[in-house]
């Protein structure tokens, strides 16, 4: 593989050797996943693949029967460990999978570079409450790409006049809607297209927009921009308002009542927000309880959906409309 | 008879030296688990509200710790960034063997250490402070045991390193 030694190491030395071998960029790289007893998948530009014993990627969408994995019919593909899963873990977490306590309570941990790496287990349950997850037997690795420039063809529907447009991205998982936000902050944040550049505080409580290091960020978010790494958003953006004195704020992956009275806060504070959520349809996201309140409220102006115009390969970050504060279609139309 | 006198004279140097040494052995290993006990407790606090992961951490107290220790965590900072494969109670065992072996701790001691080492990195944040409080816990009992005898044992080593001198030197004589 070219690029992304910080993915490879990741991984167990069997399976690091594997994906070293692999004819594979990291840029194209989206997905990989441990699963123990179950073959070693990736992700790579849309298709899935798997291995064979001897390290050459076979495409499982195009695999033959004999091999079909769907079939469990595995013969011939490389399987992953329990140990190789355990391995992975222990490297992820930096051996100190205890400070990663509150994060796999959640289900995932991100790692240096704004790697996202989902985690299902045994959950050990404490007055009804998750303790933490023990026997965890499933890993997905979510890569996180800078694309620098995908949120150009936006910009023009962000702004009014000097003002940024309260906006919220909405795709299903994987379809890259962190990855536009993180490139939004950067150009508002830089200022682009004959506008000024503005202070952006972002509240990144999985460390996946800046992916900070130590405090500091590992992504381009722009040269304007506060972070408050691995802070509960809700509390994030309040302080970021008292502190920073920021004119936009950003949230990724809004789902909690909390979430959405700290946003309306934010834009009741004079802040423009910009935020994501998940969901398959503009109709989807306006049926969510926690979220009824900021459509109610008319908090958002800039609505951008980005999903899958068609059956087949996974195609990330695509447009499929953008509509304004009143549901009136921008751009595209599939709500 | 010059010459006896002079022998005699290097015998009891050589022991007496013997001796000395010896009890500044024991007073360099109490030294050191001083300085382990301090260090248990800086690693104690960094867990408990620094929040970082064992990598940071030992880092950081490769920079507050005094020689052996110092070596000890670069080492193992080292070789955690390494990723190739090794478990972390083999490469903190590694770093017991190979960074302290000129240490003054007893093999007791190092015990402990190892101990520590095999229950570091493990799921929560509880059992994790709660085994490096059982090392600080150990670390303290034999630091109690050593300022209790260490006086006694120096002058013990003391003269017993001019007596064995005088001893040898009347034999031979």
């Amino acid at each position: 593989m070219r690029g992304g030694e910080e993915i490879l190491k990741i991984l167990a030395g069997p399976l690091r050797r594997l994906a070293e071998q692999a004819p594979f960029s990291f840029e194209g790289l989206q997905e990989m996943k441990l699963r123990a007893g179950k073959p070693f998948l990736c992700r790579y530009e849309g298709r899935e693949y798997g291995f064979l014993e001897t390290g050459v990627p076979v495409s499982v969408d195009t695999l033959d029967e004999s091999l079909n994995i769907s079939a469990k019919k595995t013969g011939g593909l490389r399987l992953v460990s329990a140990r190789e899963v355990k391995e992975t873990l222990e490297y992820a977490g930096n051996y100190s999978l205890y400070a990663y306590e509150e994060e796999l309570r959640q289900g995932f941990l991100t790692i240096q570079g704004g790697h996202r790496i989902g985690v299902a287990g045994k959950a050990v349950l404490e007055n009804g409450e998750i303790r933490t997850l023990k026997y965890i037997s499933f890993l997905n690795i979510r890569l996180a790409h800078e694309v620098r420039g995908c949120g150009e063809k936006l910009l023009p529907y962000l702004y009014e006049g000097e003002q940024v447009k309260n906006t919220l991205i909405i795709s299903p998982p994987g379809f890259g809607k962190t990855t536009l936000l993180r490139d939004v902050i950067r150009l508002i944040s830089d200022g682009a297209q004959g506008h000024a550049g503005f202070t952006v505080g972002v509240a990144d409580e999985r460390s996946e927009l800046a992916a900070c290091y130590q405090g500091i960020p590992q992504n381009d978010v722009g040269d304007r921009t506060d972070v408050l790494d691995a802070c509960p958003k809700a509390q994030a953006l309040s302080m970021l308002i008292r502190s920073m004195s920021p004119q936009v704020v950003a949230a990724d992956e809004i789902g909690s009542a909390a979430d959405a009275a700290a946003l309306k806060q934010a834009a009741c504070c004079g802040c423009s927000v910009l935020a994501t959520a998940h969901g398959a349809s503009l109709e989807e996201i306006r049926g969510k309880p926690s979220l009824e309140m900021l459509f109610k409220e008319g908090i958002f102006e800039r609505y951008i959906l980005l999903g899958q115009r068609h059956a087949g390969r996974r195609q990330v970050g695509q447009v499929l409309g953008i509509w304004g504060k009143d549901g009136q279609t921008l751009s595209g139309g599939e709500r | 008879m010059a010459f006896k006198i002079i022998g005699a004279v290097c015998i009891i140097i050589s022991t007496t030296a013997i001796g000395f040494g010896q009890s500044f052995r024991l007073h360099l290993r109490y030294g050191e688990i001083l300085e382990l006990k301090k260090i248990l407790c800086l690693f104690s606090g960094e867990i408990r509200f620094g929040g970082g992961t064992l990598g940071e951490t030992f880092e950081k107290m490769a920079g507050r710790s005094k020689a052996p220790f110092q070596k000890f965590f670069l080492f193992l900072t080292e070789e955690m960034q390494k990723k190739e494969g090794e478990r972390l109670m083999d490469i903190w065992s590694r770093a017991v063997e190979e960074q302290l072996k000129e240490a003054h701790l007893t093999e007791a001691d190092r015990e402990i250490l190892l101990r520590l080492g095999n229950e570091l990195g493990c799921l929560d944040r509880e059992t994790q402070l709660h085994t490096i409080s059982l090392a600080a816990e150990q670390v303290e009992d034999v630091r109690q045991e050593l300022h209790g005898e260490l006086p006694k044992k120096m002058r013990l080593y003391n003269c017993l390193g001019i007596l064995a001198g005088v001893f040898i030197t009347i034999l031979l004589i």
